[in-house]
């Protein structure tokens, strides 16, 4: 019983990881707490889904192609909502992200319209038993999924130009700029691939439920939000690590304490961490915020 | 000269013309106006969608006959969003225009409740699909039900679950707002007194709860051989395959918020075989459902669903009560409160303090198709 609440919770928080990692990279940059990013995730998964119903692409292209989509959109976003407000006070770029966030909603109902849809079984789920525990394909295709692209971000991150150029940009934007380092563009390409990770959480939640809906990012968003925090915000492996704790935490506190909670439990973490650990758990000792 | 008497003259004329203009519509209402409250945005945006479908062709037929005492009816459609915090702004609205004279709707309990306190003290009639009970609890005689209360219904479904299906073990899984609440609990308490036992209760926020479970996994531990769910279809859909990945295999029963074509999309095979109420299905034939689901068919490409079916009822009394008593809001209460066996597509209607009363069917999913159960309650 225990190891089946425990997985499911592990699924549940590599998808929370995948989001709060996009989330986290957008903070490391500039700062901005981006409302908007569970809404990128709810546009991914519907241009997936689009892939999938309107050009009959197989299940990885269609994820690749909800993936290239929100980056796309993660970038107009950046240009056109953004950059405008970016010199002006904090309070103005945060009620843009909002705005943001209520546009792409209610530009989705009216687009998509505002029923759930359901996602295509394009993957037979099978449920695999390991003595007591039963882990569900998709449940591994998920964690699978999270790591390779967690994988590919920390090389892209660690050893590529462009991630040198992001960690310099993090620590300090005029300094980077001085050096000749070209910080809009650095921007842009953060936001392309935070949205494209929020994407890919999107469209494994659309398979792992089989339903899109316009409203889809509004609590995941939160979410992201709170594991973001809970990890120490602005760090990496923090933003995984929180959406972790979070995706078991909430599994395990449904099941024994009560599942109308299971909200709440998110939210009592995050105060729980902020009295005792206010940078989160992995925020000091990282240094390097991307 | 010449040039300025013509201008003069015409000055004259308009003004005059005007004159005219301003008798005509002072007269009376130039049009009969029927305003629908749902949600038409946000979580529950479907439902609103399927009604105001349904009202508008109710509405267009009588039109096309030339209307009522030679006026035409509009539809005026008020969006609260499924949420209780817009539900007066809505009626509010609706109450300070003196052209509308009846309104169907709010969808969800919670915001009939919010908002009939406004329709009540404005005298507008108004009929709800909603089931908590308190909607009808007396205190708002303007306020009629066209369903079933939560309550009549969880007993019929306690009984039919009981006597029907042979079911002594239930858990239930139930939403967390009025409707799941209400009925979770007048289900426990039919279920228990017949000698039923209840095994668990779990609970989840509907919108926002996809995955279930921690829910249904502790749920199968207590061995239940039904599962009832006080919810709706979207997320009806989401249980029903998650207790198939968990490996709980068990009948389920819905009430009538799972009664869609959209339960089966979502759903799947998952979905085969759960047994859910139903208060209107096109195969089980009252006067008027054939044409109803022809026109309805034909105007939107799809089947009207149970609120779809019972908007169109509602707008007919109403429409029916403008034609009778004149057009007048208390015309229109006192038709409702008289109307006997009212030949609705989704069966005879009659008022009884203020709520219909009428027989359940069960509804089940059979090859990917919504079909009356084998099994069905007693008349």
């Amino acid at each position: 019983m225990f190891l089946e609440h425990f997985s499911n919770g592990i699924a549940l928080g590599s998808i929370y990881a995948l989001t709060a990692i996009g989330f986290t990279m957008v903070y490391g940059i500039i700062r901005l707490i981006n409302f908007a990013h569970g809404d990128i995730y709810m546009v991914g998964a519907f241009i997936a889904l689009l892939g999938i119903t309107a050009l009959n692409l197989p299940i990885v292209p269609a994820f690749l192609l909800g993936m290239a989509g929100a980056s796309i959109v993660g970038i107009l976003i950046a240009k056109f909502a953004y950059s405008p407000v970016f010199k002006a006070p904090r309070i103005n770029l945060f009620l843009s992200a909002i705005g943001m966030a209520l546009f792409l909603e209610n530009f989705a109902m009216l687009v998509w319209g505002p029923e759930t849809q359901s996602f295509p079984n394009v993957i037979k789920n099978t449920v695999y038993v390991f003595g007591g525990l039963r882990v569900s394909k998709l449940q591994l295709i998920i964690l699978g999924t999270t790591i390779v692209l967690v994988l590919i971000l920390t090389y892209i991150v660690q050893y590529t130009k462009m991630g040198k150029a992001m960690r310099c940009v993090s620590q300090d934007m005029d300094a980077s700029r001085l050096m000749g380092i070209n910080t809009n563009r650095i921007v842009y390409f953060t936001f392309a691939l935070g949205s494209s990770l929020g994407a890919a959480a999107g469209v494994l939640v659309g398979m792992y439920y089989k339903a899109v809906f316009p409203m889809m990012g509004f609590v995941p968003g939160l979410k992201a939000f709170i594991a973001a925090v809970i990890g120490g915000i602005g760090s990496i492996p923090g933003a995984m690590l929180g959406g972790i704790i979070m995706g078991v935490s909430e599994s395990l506190g449904a099941a024994y304490i009560s599942s109308g909670y299971r909200d709440a439990i998110a939210f009592i973490i995050l105060i729980i961490i902020l009295l005792f650990k206010p940078a989160g758990i992995l925020g000091k000792s990282v240094r390097e915020k991307v | 000269m010449k040039k300025k008497r013509l201008l003069s003259g015409l000055l004259i004329g308009l003004m005059a013309f005007s004159l005219v203009g301003c008798g005509v519509s002072g007269d009376d209402i130039s049009q009969i106006v029927i305003g629908s409250a749902n949600p038409m945005t946000g979580d529950s945006a479907q439902f609103g969608d399927m009604k105001v479908k349904a009202i508008q062709l109710a509405i267009d037929e009588v039109n096309e006959k030339g209307g009522i005492d030679g006026k035409k009816v509009k539809l005026e459609i008020g969006d609260d969003t499924g949420n209780p915090k817009e539900a007066p702004n809505v009626a509010q609205k609706f109450a300070s225009n003196d052209e509308l004279l009846a309104v169907i709707g709010h969808w969800n309990s919670s915001c009939t409740l919010a908002a009939r306190g406004i329709y009540d003290s404005s005298g507008i009639p108004v009929i709800t699909d909603s089931v908590n009970k308190a909607v009808t609890d007396g205190t708002t005689p303007y306020v009629f039900r066209v369903s079933l209360t939560d309550t009549d219904q969880a007993n019929k479904l306690a009984e039919y679950a009981y006597k029907k299906l042979g079911k002594k073990n239930a858990a239930i899984l139930f939403t967390a707002n009025d409707f799941g609440t209400g009925l979770k609990n007048d289900f426990t308490k039919k279920f228990e007194s017949l000698g039923g036992n209840i095994v668990g209760t779990e609970t989840y926020f509907e919108g926002q709860s996809k995955d279930f479970s921690p829910q249904l996994t502790k749920i199968k531990g207590k061995n239940p051989d039904l599962l009832f769910i006080a919810g709706y279809y979207v997320e009806t859909a989401l249980i029903a395959q998650q207790s198939k990945e968990l490996g709980l295999d068990v009948d389920m029963l819905g009430t009538e918020g799972i009664s869609s074509e959209e339960l089966v999309k979502l759903g799947g095979d998952a979905v085969e075989g759960i047994k859910f109420t139903g208060f209107f299905h096109p195969e089980v034939e009252f006067p008027g459902t054939k044409e109803f689901v022809k026109a309805f068919r034909e105007k939107y490409n799809k089947d009207p669903d149970t609120y779809g079916a019972l908007a169109y009822d509602s707008a007919k009394l109403i429409l029916e009560g403008l034609k009778k008593n004149g057009v007048s809001r208390d015309g229109i209460k006192k038709y409702l409160e008289e109307v006997k066996d009212f030949p609705g597509v989704a069966g005879p209607v009659s008022f009884k303090n203020n709520a219909a009363s009428r027989n359940i069917i069960i509804l089940t999913v059979k090859d990917g198709k919504i079909v009356p159960a084998d099994i069905q309650p007693d008349k």
